[in-house]
């Protein structure tokens, strides 16, 4: 059992999201970086989809009734066992009794914390992933709130004893985002997005990152505004008249009437989860074949950097 | 028949476009790709979403090898869709019928609608509750329901700006489309009024009540707060 002492600024229930439900308007959902994610699940020995806690900008404080093992990945958040010094990207082993207080990511927004037995909470429509905007999934819909209780399952596989490298948990929040061309892709308006310099606004959710143009706001694409809704993605950047670029996340609506510019190639996808108000992005060309082997690398490393 | 487009959008997705000029022409043939999706559950692996004359299709779990012959059957479902005269009647889909309270506070914009058109409330009603829908896609948040069969008379474009709540439950109606809030979200639409009826609950199977190629009316229970 956890006990919830503060929740920190919006801190979910997630697994690697729900499939099979788009055609009833769900959307997949899931861990905003399902590597991390991936990640420290394998670290306390757990399934890679089992349910774990998704941190965002400020983490939660949490008294472990049961002694635990825990490990939390992404944007080198900081971090106090029982008011010592803690890093990401290993395991720790909580005794009965200790508080887990992580504070502000360093280098991201985000982070995913992973309890060995993993986050009991029911399946809903195939997942434990919390559906924000639908009000249901993870603990009743909703983020956590202080006074909650989590139920832990037990542990069952072997943890991993080393530590992430520090180059592989760097490499998550990586500013540079591979873009596909998207099916209403104008090659002015995508020349544009590839050209510019982006910062993240503070009006970002799981929903969607918004990207502001450096310098200014550039021409807005010359169909901006709003066609026939058509299906999305998670990773669909699109253009809306006010000139932003809009990059859909795992909650984002099933369908969309923006103008769909681009596709992150899905290797990049889990970055966006890092991007915290203010940061710079960057957009890159990328061709289907390019994507498909950034995305064997990217499975790679992750093998690689589980294994030491 | 006008042509059909597919086009690949992300390393696991497909979307089939619709080249038709008139929306009921080309969401009905996207309606009839996925009830030949649904029979041809083997040839392509994955799910499906419906647009407005459109079909996104995810292919989650099909090998990188497997992608080009799942594209060549799907344009060849896509080739043999058949825009069927409207409203389509397809088989296995269910007609409902849905009370709705129009007016009040629950349809704040039916006064509106009704000047901007030129009608009194009563005509609005009496053309929003006549028609006959179909629908189309599900989409915008859990178990929204687009509707075509939006009389032409009806036709608006959305609020210039959105309400950042509206209740569970509103009938609403914007550009070609008729729908309903499963759950209070923000929204763009012109509310008319207000059903009791459950659209979405995540643990029932399946969690939505209405269905790409359903049918659907609503019948007038009141009108601001008068027994219809």
């Amino acid at each position: 059992m956890i006990v919830v002492l503060h929740p920190g600024l919006q801190t979910t229930v997630q697994d690697l999201g729900r499939r099979g439900w788009r055609a009833a308007g769900v959307p997949s959902g899931g861990a905003m970086d399902p590597w991390a994610a991936r990640a420290a699940n394998r670290l306390v020995g757990n399934a890679e989809d089992a349910a774990l806690l998704e941190i965002t900008l400020t983490g939660p404080a949490l008294r472990f009734r049961r002694a635990a093992r825990v490990a939390w990945v992404g944007g080198d958040f900081e971090a106090a066992i029982d008011g010592a010094t803690a890093a990401e990207g290993r395991t720790h082993r909580l005794a009965e009794g200790a508080t887990l207080e992580l504070g502000r990511g360093r280098r991201g927004a985000r982070a995913w914390l992973a309890v060995a037995g993993g986050v009991e909470v029911p399946e809903i429509l195939g997942s434990r992933s919390t559906d924000l905007a639908g009000g249901f999934g993870g603990l009743d819909g909703r983020a956590l709130a202080a006074g909650d209780r989590l139920t832990v399952g037990a542990p069952s596989g072997e943890p991993i004893r080393r530590a992430l490298a520090a180059e592989w948990l760097a490499s998550l929040a990586a500013r540079r985002l591979r873009l596909l061309p998207g099916p209403d892709v104008e090659p002015v308006a995508f020349e544009a997005l590839v050209a510019s310099e982006w910062l993240a606004s503070a009006r970002s959710d799981r929903r969607g990152v918004r990207f502001e143009r450096r310098g200014g706001s550039g021409a807005a694409p010359e169909r901006a505004g709003e066609r026939l809704s058509q299906g999305t993605l998670p990773g669909a950047v699109q253009a809306p008249p006010s000139g932003e670029a809009i990059v859909l996340g795992p909650d984002a609506p099933v369908t969309g009437g923006y103008p769909w510019l681009g596709q992150v190639a899905a290797a990049d996808l889990g970055r966006l989860a890092h991007f915290a108000p203010g940061a710079w992005a960057r957009f890159e060309a990328t061709s289907f074949d390019e994507a498909e082997a950034a995305l064997a690398a990217r499975e790679r490393g992750l093998a690689e950097a589980l294994r030491g | 028949m006008s042509g059909v487009e597919v086009v690949r959008v992300a390393e696991r997705a497909l979307l089939v476009r619709f080249g038709e000029t008139e929306l009921e022409a080309a969401v009905a043939r996207a309606l009839d790709l996925v009830e030949r999706l649904a029979e041809a559950k083997a040839a392509v692996k994955g799910e499906w979403v419906l647009g407005a004359g459109n079909v996104l299709v995810v292919l989650d779990g099909t090998e990188r090898e497997e992608l080009a012959r799942a594209g060549a059957r799907l344009a060849d479902l896509a080739a043999a869709t058949s825009e069927a005269p409207w409203p389509p009647r397809l088989a296995r889909h269910a007609a409902h019928e849905i009370p709705v309270d129009y007016g009040g506070a629950a349809g704040a914009d039916l006064g509106e609608v009704a000047s901007r058109l030129g009608r009194s409330r009563e005509e609005v009603v009496a053309l929003h509750a006549g028609a006959d829908y179909v629908v189309a896609f599900v989409g915008f948040s859990p178990g929204f329901p687009y509707l075509l069969g939006l009389p032409r008379e009806l036709e608006l474009p959305r609020r210039t700006s959105p309400r950042p709540r509206v209740a569970a439950g509103s009938v609403a109606i914007a550009g070609r489309f008729a729908g309903i809030y499963p759950s209070a979200t923000p929204g763009g639409w012109h509310l008319l009024g207000r059903t009791e009826v459950g659209l979405f609950e995540p643990r029932r199977t399946p969690p939505q009540r209405l269905a790409p190629g359903d049918r659907v009316r609503f019948v007038a229970r009141s009108i601001d707060g008068r027994p219809a």
